[in-house]
């Protein structure tokens, strides 16, 4: 009973997190914050959602003594750092993808990146005319 | 059937839920890069979904299947948003 009430919890703060994460894709005004709230929530939740799997894979361990139990966590454990990695990269890459497509966040004070890219071009051109002379 | 198995089937029924009502956003999203917030988000979704049903069906497949699938959908995501930049 112990078990099961802590896969409860584990997964109870899994799902109300994912819960968020999927909210958040309607309450937000524009696809920078959908992003964000889409993001941070799914990842955390997903990642606690596994771990409740997990920690029942090991109670079924503990109780058979089977090994492929321990595999499965393992290969879990893989899933889970390849969902931590991919899903950061791809937000970073929508994120930049719309910016360069012409989105603008709409209260918009300082846009540091506009300006790197233009210090960018800058000093792109200004090298092309020196190579020039 | 213990009632650690009863909680996870519950915990995959809201995921494949939560994975549903995120289908909305991918349809009147007004911007392209819009629905690829969505579909990111289903894809994360169907990660751990394929966990949690790896572990109720008791096979290890499915979580070598998570893995790919994750990997893929990354490699999608990130074709999408180099199409959008205009740089195909």
């Amino acid at each position: 009973m112990l078990e099961a009430l802590l896969i409860l919890i584990i997964i109870c703060t899994g799902l109300i997190s994912n819960s968020f994460g999927t909210f958040s894709l309607y309450r937000f005004p524009d696809v920078y914050t959908r992003l964000h709230g889409a993001t941070k929530c799914t990842t955390f939740g997903t990642i606690f959602v596994s771990f409740s799997a997990f920690l029942y894979a090991l109670f079924r361990f503990i109780e058979t003594g089977e090994w492929r139990f321990v595999v499965l966590i393992i290969h879990g454990f893989v899933a889970v750092f390849a969902l931590l990695i991919t899903n950061a990269t791809a937000s970073h890459a929508i994120a930049r993808a719309a910016w360069r497509s012409g989105t603008r966040p709409e209260p918009c004070v300082i846009d540091a990146l506009e300006e790197n890219e233009r210090d960018n071009a800058l000093k792109s051109k200004a090298a092309a005319k020196e190579a020039l002379i | 059937m213990s009632f650690s198995l009863y909680v996870l089937t519950g915990g995959v029924i809201v995921m494949i839920i939560l994975a549903l009502l995120s289908v909305g956003r991918l349809f009147l999203g007004p911007t392209t890069a819009d629905r690829l917030v969505a579909l990111d988000t289903i894809n994360t979704f169907v990660v751990g979904i394929m966990i949690l049903i790896s572990v109720i069906t008791d096979s290890i497949v499915m979580v070598d299947v998570a893995i790919v699938y994750c990997a893929l959908s990354f490699v999608g995501a990130m074709f999408l948003a180099r199409y959008m930049e205009g740089g195909i």
